[in-house]
């Protein structure tokens, strides 16, 4: 038995050891708290032993008379965590948080007690989450250590020779050293080629080249066409210039002068005449003739127009088919007397 | 700087032929028109070709009438 004066050890009355078998038999371990009276607490026999590990164990009895308190510990193999020297402390809680700590006594843990100082039996809760702990560390490893033979093993079965030379890879056509060996990147792909959304199949390709051609009127597919050299219209088919015009040998009395301005476009002359008349009369189915037009009128059909004079009296003409000349006359079939100076227009159209 | 003329004997056919007259005067080497054309449209008939002799040189209307006369003689 621990004697105690309220908190502190006086005596051991027997063995400081404890044990449960072989020479040291100590199953029980008696404690007396003398001075300590009080009914309601409760008491915890707690144990520390040499690799720091604890343990609390409630007494198997506790009595209280005038001496003291009397508790009673039976000590049971899992109570003891390892074998050799461990601190006791008997711990008393009260009502109103009154606790009664006695102060630490040494006792022995026999080695007839059957435990491994290695491994405990029931360890504490603290021990038991760190045993969990370490199990799950331990399959984690274990779990990434397959994977990593599995991992090896590809690689050792892999050719390393076939893989691509990261100094072969190129971003630019400017990079291109050997066309047998560069390989592009993302980058060169997307800046060289067309993006697949951007860009037409050759069925696309075929229905807009259809669709273009067929939607072009006729005049202009036939003007790329270039189907005639002579109705191609270019600078070298339009030309301008002047003419004098010649009175007909019999009539040369009755003008002052005769002239045209003519524009040639393709085979096409516009004609603007002008003749300044002398003093004299025109008889009303009498005609006047000039010659010397710039191009004879070629074609079998004579073309007709109408001129008119500073007085707005209107005559009309006529450029024979295929001729280079054109007469006019009064357009109302009058006779009609010019006075002098009296100047006559007229526009022609005619092809040649 | 040289003013000259230069003549062309334009669609020149059995029945007519047009005769463009230009002026041109050599600047530096590089040829330029004065004036704008003057042209004039000639019959292959009596009167056509009389007039054509005033006013082309031998040169060009011996040209003309090379293929006149052929026309002449074989519509004769």
């Amino acid at each position: 038995m621990i004697i105690y004066d309220k908190r502190k050890p006086k005596t051991f009355d027997g063995a400081n050891c404890i044990g449960i078998t072989g020479e040291n038999l100590a199953t029980t371990q008696e404690f007396l708290i003398r001075g300590m009276c009080d009914i309601t607490v409760d008491y915890y026999i707690h144990l520390r032993f040499a690799d720091g590990s604890v343990n609390s164990v409630i007494p198997d009895s506790t009595t209280i008379d005038e001496t003291g308190t009397k508790l009673v510990w039976k000590v049971r193999k899992n109570d003891i965590f390892m074998h050799g020297y461990f601190e006791l402390q008997l711990e008393g809680r009260g009502e109103n948080g009154y606790v009664f700590q006695t102060q630490i006594v040494t006792l022995y843990a026999d080695e007839s007690i059957p435990i491994e100082d290695k491994e405990y039996l029931n360890p504490n809760s603290e021990t038991l989450k760190l045993r969990e702990k370490t199990q799950e560390l331990l399959d984690e490893t274990k779990l990434c250590q397959t994977k990593i033979d599995e991992t090896k093993k590809l690689i050792e079965q892999s050719d390393i020779t076939k893989k691509e030379d990261i100094s072969n890879k190129v971003n630019a056509s400017s990079q291109i050293t050997d066309d047998t060996q560069n390989y592009p990147s993302i980058k060169y792909i997307t800046d060289n080629y067309w993006n697949i959304a951007d860009s037409y199949s050759s069925d696309e390709v075929d229905s807009l080249l259809n669709a273009k051609a067929d939607s072009k009127p006729l005049d202009e597919r036939l003007t790329r066409m270039d189907i005639s050299v002579n109705s191609k219209y270019d600078s070298a088919n339009i030309e301008s210039g002047s003419s004098t015009l010649t009175p007909y040998s019999s009539q040369t009395g009755k003008s002052k002068s005769a002239a045209c301005i003519y524009k040639k476009v393709g085979d096409t002359v516009f004609a603007n005449v002008s003749i300044v008349m002398n003093a004299g009369s025109l008889g009303a189915n009498s005609t006047l003739h000039f010659i010397d037009l710039p191009f004879r009128h070629n074609s079998e059909l004579p073309v007709y127009f109408i001129g008119i004079n500073n007085k707005g009296t209107s005559f009309k003409g006529i450029v024979p088919k295929g001729s280079t000349w054109f007469q006019i006359m009064s357009s109302n079939a009058q006779a009609y007397t010019f006075t002098d100076g009296e100047q006559l227009n007229f526009t022609l159209m005619y092809k040649i | 700087m040289e003013l000259k003329e230069k003549i062309t004997l334009d669609m020149l056919t059995k029945e007519s032929v047009s005769v463009l007259r230009q002026q041109f005067l050599n600047y530096n080497g590089v040829e330029m028109q004065i004036g704008g054309n003057i042209r004039n449209a000639y019959m292959n008939d009596e009167s056509g070709r009389e007039e054509l002799r005033k006013v082309l040189s031998d040169e060009y209307y011996n040209a003309v009438m090379a293929v006149w006369q052929c026309a002449t003689a074989v519509n004769s």
